[in-house]
């Protein structure tokens, strides 16, 4: 089960540095919509079959409406620093989110020592570490793009990155949320993608190519 | 069930209202049936009225009735006096959607669904009016800035929360018996700071306060209560009961914490009244009065005490309540004076006494007098929230309105300027309609005169619009809201229920 988990949790990271890292509006959207897809299967236990739908779904709308945003001219994707970097940094965050999650499980008088002995890597493959890693990874690409991203596009794909993120985290650290609050967080997920996707569509890209830094 | 039926009224209306928006006319039809319909239900909420969806408390209360049936009703007026002064009505939409969210989310037990309905409402009504039906390149950068302000504040908001539930959170890891940690108390202080800093910026308080100062500016006046107003006041309740139930509790003093709130509260007060006091636009003094307004609001936050709580609830709503008030002067005035400027508006009251009366009303809520639910909250939060002599200044520097808003009401009833005598439809005129007796032809006739004699009359009938929002705020400010009737009082109960039951 936990192998599973890191798939998807791996599926998820990779997903989110795609969208924020290339430059083909196309292939971001493919990228978004392994973050989307995959990410509310990231829970232990798993919600209920019409939660997942939900959740899924909204992910699709979203995707749905950037592409429709995206068949213009939107100059501005991709990261300046490169998707080596985002990869990296969303590999540090992590790394970071498993040891959390480690920490967390035994403060909550967590799983027993896995046979390899308390060191072995297995026992940070908990449901609550892979949680943490796939978000914090996902928030720590997420951020800059959603705050000091230029095209409207760059933007929304950041944001909803970010927000996914987020989720991920509060799924990590405190469990899988109740129905309601999982359509609570669908409907914020919509709302930040679809404003950013109107948005970007009435946007003009103020820099020739894109990034959040500025060109030197 | 009355609040589920609200939100499954309003949400589709407003969304409905949003997707017409090419079609003003069908638009305005389904957002006015939507906002009228959720005026009846939101009268309808009870304290008694309670469901269980999917395992979460939805609890009514005679605070959210009187939250519901406000902002509805300014909803609607506002909406009227935009249509009247010659838009298309294009906040009704977006406002429905904020609105609707924004009573589940503080009518609900769990302050994660909360934040993220609240963040997704905030979203609409930022974001509609400036998209929705067409925007320029100026309002799609207002729109990226809030809808920036609005992630940053319910994604922060959102990790706060996940904290506060995870083991390392206080219901898993403090000893209700014992002394508290030193490693909790420091995620106590975070967690404490990360809500307040969200609340900061959704409020649009000092040092986050350029988004909503550019926002009251250039977005729609009609949408800064929805957006600025009511929706930061929701946010900032569901925000106050969390930290009382999962901080407050503690035995962690948070002294440092609470120093940086109280000091941030202080600046927002101050440096937003004395920015009122400067500007010399109406829609910026409306934007810095709503700064100054928060500034008051977090002083609720840096005191661990019920009855800051109930003080800081009681202002949050009377305030957004008379600031729609003052939004719908505002707009009325500007659209019919054709000025923005204070100094250009010389004589206004005199020219149109109907928006002068309304203009005394948000003058008085804002101000307040001894008795009013407003002027004890303010005098409790200055008191509680700050040290001696601080909450003295702070107390001076929050009665800047009798500046800002005096000097508007002086310079009304001064000698009239030219744009304002110039101005236009600012008297009552009845054509082509004269009773002829209780006859059915007389009443055929008197149906048939009532567009024309609307258009007529257009600009006093916006008029009578603001000055009845005005109305509605000065009561709310006047009686607030009851300390029993809180209106996150099922939720809170609820939520002591479940850490009660997670410590044993």
């Amino acid at each position: 089960m936990s192998l599973i988990l890191a798939g998807v949790a791996l599926a998820v990271t990779v997903g989110a540095v795609i969208a924020v890292s290339t430059r083909e509006a196309r292939v971001a959207l493919i990228g978004l919509v392994v973050t989307l897809g995959l990410g509310p299967f990231l829970a232990d236990p798993l919600p209920e079959p019409a939660v997942l739908g939900v959740r899924v779904i909204s992910g699709l709308l979203i995707v749905f409406v950037l592409q429709a945003v995206a068949r213009g001219d939107h100059r501005g994707l991709g990261s300046r620093i490169g998707w080596p970097a985002e990869a990296l940094l969303a590999g540090g965050a992590a790394i970071t989110g498993l040891a959390l999650g480690a920490g967390l499980g035994g403060i909550a008088g967590g799983a027993p020592d896995p046979p390899g002995g308390p060191n072995d890597l297995l026992i940070a493959l908990t449901p609550a570490g892979l949680g943490l890693a796939a978000g914090l990874g996902s928030m720590a690409v997420g951020l800059a793009p959603a705050l000091l991203g230029r095209s409207g596009l760059r933007v929304a794909i950041g944001l909803v990155v970010l927000c996914q993120g987020v989720i991920l985290t509060r799924t990590g650290a405190a469990g899988t949320p109740g129905s309601l609050e999982q359509v609570g967080l669908a409907g914020l997920l919509l709302a930040l993608g679809i404003a950013g996707g109107v948005l970007a569509a009435r946007a003009v890209p103020a820099a020739p190519s894109g990034s959040e830094l500025p060109v030197p | 069930m009355s609040v589920l039926l609200l939100a499954a009224i309003a949400i589709p209306g407003g969304l409905l209202a949003m997707l017409t928006a090419a079609r003003p006319r069908v638009s305005l039809i389904l957002g006015g049936g939507s906002g009228l319909l959720s005026l009846v239900v939101a009268a309808s909420i009870r304290a008694s009225d309670t469901v269980p969806v999917a395992g979460i408390v939805v609890a009514g209360s005679d605070g959210l009735r009187t939250i519901a049936l406000s902002w509805a009703a300014g909803i609607l007026l506002l909406a009227v006096a935009e249509v009247l002064v010659g838009h298309t009505g294009r906040i009704l939409g977006p406002s429905l959607v904020a609105f609707g969210a924004s009573v589940v989310a503080v009518a609900v037990a769990d302050a994660g669904l909360g934040f993220a309905l609240l963040t997704a409402g905030g979203v609409a009504a930022a974001v509609g009016p400036l998209v929705v039906p067409a925007s320029g390149r100026e309002q799609t950068a207002l729109g990226l800035r809030a809808l920036r302000a609005m992630a940053v504040a319910g994604l922060t908001a959102l990790l706060a929360v996940a904290w506060g539930a995870s083991p390392a959170g206080p219901f898993a890891a403090a000893d209700p018996l014992g002394a508290v940690d030193p490693a909790l108390e420091m995620g106590l202080g975070l967690g404490f700071l990360a809500v307040v800093a969200a609340v900061v910026i959704r409020l649009g308080a000092i040092p986050a306060h350029a988004w909503a100062a550019r926002f009251a500016d250039s977005a729609p006046t009609a949408a800064v209560p929805a957006t600025l107003g009511w929706g930061a006041a929701a946010f900032a309740l569901v925000a106050l009961s969390w930290v009382d139930i999962t901080i407050a509790p503690t035995t962690a003093p948070l002294e440092g914490e609470r120093t940086v709130v109280a000091l941030v509260a202080a600046a927002s007060v101050i440096l937003g009244g004395l920015a009122a006091i400067l500007r010399d636009d109406i829609e910026h003094v409306l934007g810095y009065s709503i700064v100054q307004d928060a500034g008051i609001a977090l002083l609720a936050f840096s005191a661990f005490r019920p009855e800051s709580a109930s003080a800081g609830r009681d202002w949050l709503v009377g305030m957004v309540a008379v600031k729609s008030g003052l939004a719908a002067w505002v707009l009325v005035t500007r659209s019919t004076f054709g000025v923005r400027r204070v100094s250009e508006l010389r004589g206004w009251a005199r020219r149109s006494p109907i928006l002068g009366a309304g203009f005394v009303m948000v003058l008085i809520g804002a101000i307040g007098v001894p008795g009013m639910a407003t002027f004890t909250a303010r005098g409790v939060l200055t008191e509680l929230g700050l040290g001696s002599p601080f909450d003295l200044i702070v107390l001076l520097a929050a009665f800047a309105p009798v500046a800002y808003l005096g000097r508007i009401l002086v310079i009304g009833v001064d000698q009239v300027s030219e744009p304002v005598r110039l101005a236009q439809g600012l008297d009552v005129r009845v054509r082509g309609f004269s009773p002829g007796g209780w006859t059915g032809s007389a009443a055929v006739a008197a149906v048939r005169a009532l567009p024309e004699a609307t258009r007529a009359n257009r600009l006093v009938l916006a008029a009578a619009s603001a000055l009845l929002v005005a109305a509605i705020g000065l009561s709310v400010a006047a009686t607030g809201l009851v300390a029993s009737s809180d209106p996150r009082a099922g939720a809170g109960s609820d939520r002591e229920a479940a850490l009660v039951a997670s410590l044993r």
